[in-house]
């Protein structure tokens, strides 16, 4: 192990890509807290799995074709969602489809990332995540995302409640659903190619859904629960990113752990909180 | 409630549901067909059957969630369209939504206005509205517990209230009873009963007709494909039942009113 401790941290942190680092991750923070309190009430943390598992191809095949890595990252995440959308009739019984596309996906991306060596080393990069190479224009296009991400919430916020909540009432109220549901799979994997720029494929969930889960453990009102979870997930991003610049570790480590011990703390107290109540 | 006082003179010009000759498909396969029946406003209605026979699918006609193949269907002598929100909905399934992220206050809430653009759900009108419905129905101790920490009467008086919040003309009811037990059964009975004398008309799904028998003045039941009406009195007919359940029944008439079993 060679965990060691960084003298000059201070100097680091006035480095642009290391600014650009905390600034790109609050605002991927942010979104994935709001996405995921939706996530979980919708009961799609499979499909949010699933999303980020679909991405690597895409990732991947685009190196082959000479293309940005997150315009195929983007691109397959959103076709993914789309076809979920399209397969699954219903959001609870989605699993089986999204499950198929989930394996099918992943083949791919190992079949790409086989034919070129770039594509390899880029794989380390798609699984992991690395948040100190992301560009200031991902950074600005992030947090324009951001700023719709709030506007539409603001405005849609309750039927997206009732619908995600209760589809047959919201059916019955003649709210549009499907429509609702749609939008929330596209705005979802937006969400999820972002947040594998940070943490990676296969860390996504601490970043997307640990936080909101927290946040729920603490409080069962809707507003306070998405405003929790923001915090969590900012939390864990720039806390994460500042210990792992003061020793050397990878940040996408440090934020998941971080994530992870919030949410070990709160959901322990909540035992100790119930068990003294009865 | 008080808001519903005026419009009852209005209300008695009107039918609570008319279907003339009304058929419904769900896929190529027709669910019922050439149904013709009237129900009065302000009276509680069961609507029986087995299942699979169609129920739901009438309450999703009358919720205009699907449409009719052919006939019509008046809500309050109005298309269905126009009266979705004059109507308070409780879905059969609604147990299996309760879930530990919102609490009762939240599910009323949502009643209120989850069908409008916005972020609120705690301004001062959605606050009024909720806690005199919770007086009215005493279930105040409810609003700040989660759905996943009620039993399942206690969460069915929350799915009742969360319907009757926007104090429809009507109210209908998939299988409100089921996986209640005694008490629980009595509490929504009650609460219903209570009801009556409001100028609402309801309509409640029942698989069982007996702890409904002497609260409603008439069924509609879906036999045969069809869907038929008949005034309570005329149901309490044992042929009738014994056709409808597929099994001999008996009608017993007791002084604490009447109810249906088995034959022996
Ligand atoms: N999408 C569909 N396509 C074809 N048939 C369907 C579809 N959905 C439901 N059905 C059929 O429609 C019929 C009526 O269903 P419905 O849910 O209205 O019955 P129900 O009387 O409410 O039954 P239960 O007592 O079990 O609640 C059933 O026989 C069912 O198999
Ligand atoms: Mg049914």
């Amino acid at each position: 192990m060679n965990i060691k401790y960084i003298n000059n941290w201070i100097n680091l942190l006035s480095q642009d890509f290391i600014i650009n680092a905390f600034l790109c991750g609050a605002i991927v923070a942010i979104s994935a807290g709001i996405i995921g309190y939706f996530v979980i009430i919708r009961k799609a943390t499979f499909i949010s799995h699933a999303l980020s598992h679909i991405g690597l191809p895409g990732a991947t095949g685009a190196i082959l074709l000479g293309l940005p890595v997150s315009s195929g990252l983007f691109l397959f995440c959103g076709l993914g969602a789309i076809t979920i959308t399209i397969l699954g009739k219903k959001i609870t019984d989605t699993d089986i489809a999204t499950g198929s596309i989930l394996a099918l996906a992943t083949g791919f991306g190992l079949l790409f990332s086989n034919m070129s060596s770039k594509a390899s080393t880029t794989m380390t990069s798609i699984l992991f995540g690395n948040i100190f190479t992301i560009y200031s224009i991902q950074t600005i296009l992030f947090s324009c995302f951001l700023a719709c991400l709030i506007i539409l919430l603001i405005i849609f916020f309750r039927p997206l409640l009732l619908c995600s909540l209760n589809e047959d009432i919201a059916n019955a109220r003649g709210l549009p659903t499907r429509l609702y549901a749609a939008s929330f799979m596209i705005i979802l994997s937006i969400v999820v190619a972002m947040s594998i720029e940070v943490v990676g494929t296969l860390l996504l969930f601490a970043l997307v859904i640990t936080p909101a889960a927290s946040a729920i453990a603490i409080t069962a009102n809707p507003i306070k629960s998405i405003i929790l979870s923001c915090i969590f997930a900012l939390t864990s991003v720039w806390l994460g990113l500042f210990i792992s610049i003061i020793f050397s570790l990878p940040p996408s480590f440090t934020i998941v752990t971080i994530s992870f011990i919030i949410w070990f703390i709160i959901s322990r107290l909540k035992k100790l909180v119930f068990q003294d109540s009865n | 409630m008080a808001k519903n006082f005026k419009s009852a003179n209005a209300l008695e010009l009107k039918n609570a549901l008319e279907l003339k000759n009304a058929c419904v498909a769900k896929g190529k396969k027709t669910i019922w067909s050439n149904s013709t029946l009237t129900i009065k406003p302000n009276e509680i209605t069961a609507i029986i059957g087995m299942n699979g026979s169609g129920k739901t699918t009438l309450l999703e006609v009358m919720l205009d969630i699907i449409p009719l193949n052919s006939g019509e269907i008046y809500i309050l002598d109005q298309k269905p369209k126009k009266m979705r929100s004059q109507i308070g909905y409780v879905p059969q399934k609604y147990q299996l939504s309760a879930s530990n992220v919102i609490r009762g206050y939240d599910a009323l809430a949502l009643g209120l206005v989850g069908n409008k653009l916005g972020i609120s759900l705690s301004n001062k009108y959605i606050r009024n509205q909720i806690y005199q419905l919770a007086d009215h129905l005493q279930i105040n101790h409810l609003l700040n517990r989660r759905l996943s920490e009620m039993s399942g009467g206690q969460l069915q008086k929350i799915a009742v209230s969360q319907a009757l919040i926007n104090n429809p003309k009507i109210l209908i009811l998939d299988e409100p009873l089921a996986n209640l037990d005694i008490q629980s059964t009595n509490e929504i009975l009650t609460l219903i009963q209570h009801l009556k004398n409001h100028h609402i008309s309801i309509f409640i799904v029942t698989h069982d007709l007996n702890p409904v028998i002497d609260l409603i003045d008439g069924a509609i039941y879906l036999l045969d494909g069809h869907a038929h009406y008949l005034p309570v009195k005329n149901l309490k007919n044992e042929k009738l039942l014994s056709y409808l359940y597929s099994t001999k029944i008996e009608v017993v008439h007791t002084k604490d009113g009447a109810f249906i079993r088995n034959k022996k």
